[in-house]
């Protein structure tokens, strides 16, 4: 799943893509790729940061920078979608038995 | 009269429904605070590239009405859209001096307008006063487990499905939960519908023809959902014939032992009722929703036995005939109205957009023209069957033939001559003649007459420079084209088998060559010879098949030059290809079995249909799409079954 978020939101993983010690180095700076196209990722909060290579993008998604807004947003619309289904399944089966037709 | 205006209320109120989703989604958006549209110029674009998903199209078309009209916009389906963006226009691009104009169509909006419009449409059709009883609760039941294979036919093809579910990720478990419970309700909704008309709706399977009902953005149709649900209704009420089954479930455990490799298929014109790829997973869950699907069709086909009415039918018969004619016509016609066709009809791919249906090519042949259908030789099937079913009804059963029905008989006539269907017309002009045959006989001029010309019409059928051909051309043609396409570096089992054979010599050569003749003779060589190069079996394989409409492995396995994805356009070398010898000719077995043992109940029109649908199941690849199957088995069953009123009854 994690793997699937990294993907999705940085591209596919680069051939021998090597993962570097981030966490126990206080003062790592990421250096920019410049083959990579500048993504933007965005955390929970809806607070976004711009991420120059696919090393830096995969840090933040895993480290929780990996809400889609758009997507989260078509989800929501999926789930209308949903409800609307649901509603008038339950509007029709009300109407037939009141009405006894079908 | 209380219930008469109820049930006129009724009607209303679904038809205002129809109205309302046939109308509304277009106009999505039009009232938010967008840019004024502009019209398309071919010097710059730029309006739609940058303003995606904020026009809807009933802005876009106000604005630019010549588009409605003019063969240079072409307006196309795009499924990978958001839910927003849905009737919007998504995007559009000059190709060729022509514009092509997206429309927003997220693939969930569809099946919920489309099904919904379907079932409306199908909720229009009389119920019958001895109605089945039926089980809500199994009903449920069995709409639970319709979800569930579909939801496993969809997960089966995700590299598919990935390409039409905006955003949806096809890895995630939730995603197929959202699948599931969106077509478990559909289903529910649907299935309610049908079950209480079952016996009606056979005297309007012609419409089938007109409502394709395949889902855009989805490779399901509206038929196999309903016909999945019958048969695990079937299942439920414990109505399965149990060797059958144990016969089905032995070959689908062949076709997964024997699925290795992966390949994957555009499914263009089958789409609804054909596997995108080739693999374990899909080969079993094809296997799984063909076996239901089958006891599907027996469940429906049981349940209408003895409803046949030939006036309903043939009247049906030659509504949808003529409407697919003026629905094809006015789709070439008008850009919009061709992809409002595709929509709510449910098309598996565009009408045709040649708006002269009469046309020639450069060497003066008639380009078949396929008008609202996918296939122009299937459609010229139907429209024969139609003439056919009139036939009987009007002038053998000596029926009340009214000035709408001859209007109705000239249209689809000219449908047909359109489709440049020559086998068709042939057909047709045999069964006039056996209904002709006793007035014929009594004429000795008639009689020469009209052997003079069919003689004359066979020739032109067959084409002139044709029959001149020694029968060592003819015979030996197939295997020349056949080995003439092979890449020179792929050989396949089949075309391996045949040139030994052919080295040879002996019984099977002469066989083949006879096979080649025929071939020859119905202008199929190239066709089958593509088929026989790229047919490349191990020996389970010829024996059982590959899996159930499976063309995946078979188009991608071997290279053949020039490259094409032309059909086999023959019904028997497909079930070859997919249920292998043993299928073949369990299916010959059954349906020879069928006019043995109805050989007193069959008059001349009975083996006039049985043989008309067995030269088409030879030649062409009709019982490839949904309509296809259902409605040959459909009639097939009704001819050798029909009790109550002989169908053919003169």
């Amino acid at each position: 799943m994690e793997k699937s978020s990294v993907i999705r939101l940085c591209g596919e993983y680069p051939e021998n893509f090597q993962k570097l010690e981030i966490l126990s180095n206080p003062n790592f700076v990421f250096k920019p790729d410049q083959n990579y196209q500048t993504r933007k990722v965005w955390d929970i909060e809806g607070n976004y940061v711009f991420v120059n290579s696919f090393q830096e993008c995969e840090h933040y998604v895993l480290g929780g920078w990996s809400f889609d807004p758009l997507q989260q947003l078509e989800i929501s619309h999926r789930f209308t979608l949903l409800v609307v289904v649901v509603v008038v399944l339950a509007l029709k089966t009300f109407f037939n038995n009141k009405f006894k037709i079908s | 009269m209380t219930k008469r205006v109820f049930q006129n209320k009724k009607i209303m109120y679904k038809g205002l429904i129809i109205l309302f989703l046939l109308i509304a989604p277009w106009f999505n958006g039009i009232f938010s605070d967008v840019p004024d549209p502009q019209k398309l110029v071919q010097e710059d674009m730029s309006f739609y590239e940058v303003n995606v998903c904020k026009i809807s199209l009933v802005e876009f078309l106000i604005n630019d009405p010549s588009s409605i009209f003019q063969d240079h916009y072409h307006f196309r389906y795009n499924n990978y859209s958001a839910v927003s963006c849905f009737g919007k226009i998504s995007g559009a691009t000059l190709l060729n001096n022509e514009f092509y104009i997206s429309i927003g169509t997220n693939s969930f909006v569809n099946i919920v307008i489309q099904l919904t419009v379907w079932t409306l449409f199908f909720s229009l059709i009389t119920k019958e006063q001895n109605k089945l009883k039926f089980s809500n609760y199994l009903n449920y039941i069995a709409s639970l487990m319709t979800a569930s294979i579909f939801t496993l036919l969809i997960f089966a093809e995700k590299t598919y499905y990935a390409k039409q579910f905006y955003l949806l990720d096809m890895e995630d478990k939730s995603s197929y939960l959202y699948i599931f419970s969106i077509l478990f309700l559909l289903t529910v909704f649907l299935s309610e519908v049908i079950m209480i008309r079952l016996s009606s709706v056979s005297n309007y399977l012609p419409f089938i023809f007109l409502f394709l009902g395949v889902f855009s953005g989805f490779n399901i149709s509206v038929y196999s959902i309903i016909l999945t649900n019958f048969g695990f209704y079937s299942f439920l009420n414990k109505r399965l014939n149990v060797k059958f089954n144990l016969l089905m479930i032995f070959f689908s455990y062949i076709w997964i032992s024997n699925a290795q490799g992966r390949f994957s298929f555009d499914p263009d014109k089958l789409r609804g009722f054909t596997s995108t790829s080739y693999e374990f997973m899909t080969i079993l869950a094809s296997s799984l929703f063909f076996i239901i699907f089958i006891n599907g069709i027996i469940y429906f086909l049981q349940n209408t036995r003895g409803y046949f009415n030939l006036r309903i039918f043939n009247s049906n018969l030659l509504i949808t005939g003529f409407y697919v004619i003026i629905l094809g016509i006015i789709g070439s016609n008008f850009p919009i109205l061709n992809f409002f066709n595709y929509y709510y009809f449910g098309q598996q791919k565009y009408g045709i957009t040649l708006n002269n249906p009469f046309a020639f090519d450069q060497y003066g042949l008639k380009i078949p023209w396929r008008g609202f259908y996918p296939s122009a030789e299937s459609i010229g099937e139907f429209f024969g069957l139609v003439l056919f079913f009139s036939i009987v009804h009007f002038l053998k059963n000596k029926s009340k033939i009214s000035k709408i029905d001859i209007f109705y008989l000239v249209s689809i006539s000219f449908g047909l001559y359109f489709t440049n269907n020559r086998s068709v017309i042939l057909l047709i002009m045999l069964i006039m003649l056996i209904f002709l045959r006793d007035k014929i006989i009594k004429s000795k001029i008639l009689f020469i007459a009209t052997l003079l010309l069919s003689t004359i019409f066979i020739i032109l059928t067959i084409g002139l420079q044709n029959v001149t051909y020694p029968y060592s051309f003819s015979s030996g043609y197939l295997l020349e084209l056949a080995n003439k396409y092979t890449d020179g570096y792929q050989l396949s089992e089949g075309l391996k088998f045949v040139n030994q054979l052919n080295t040879n010599g002996g019984v099977g050569s002469i066989l083949f060559n006879l096979f080649s003749f025929i071939a020859f003779y119905l202008n199929r060589s190239q066709i089958w010879a593509y088929s026989l190069g790229r047919y490349n079996p191990n020996i389970s394989e010829v024996l059982f098949g590959s899996g159930p409409y499976n063309f995946a492995k078979h188009y991608a396995e071997i290279n053949l030059l020039p490259e094409t994805l032309l059909l086999p356009h023959s019904t028997v070398l497909s079930y070859l290809l997919f249920f292998g010898l043993f299928g073949l000719l369990g299916f010959f077995f059954l349906l020879f079995y069928n006019i043995y043992i109805n050989k007193t109940k069959l008059n001349y029109f009975g083996y006039a249909l049985i043989i008309y649908l067995l030269l088409n199941i030879i030649k062409n690849d009709s019982m490839l799409y949904p309509s296809g199957i259902i409605f040959y088995t459909y009639l097939l069953y009704t001819t050798f079954t029909e009790t109550k009123e002989n169908i053919f009854k003169v």
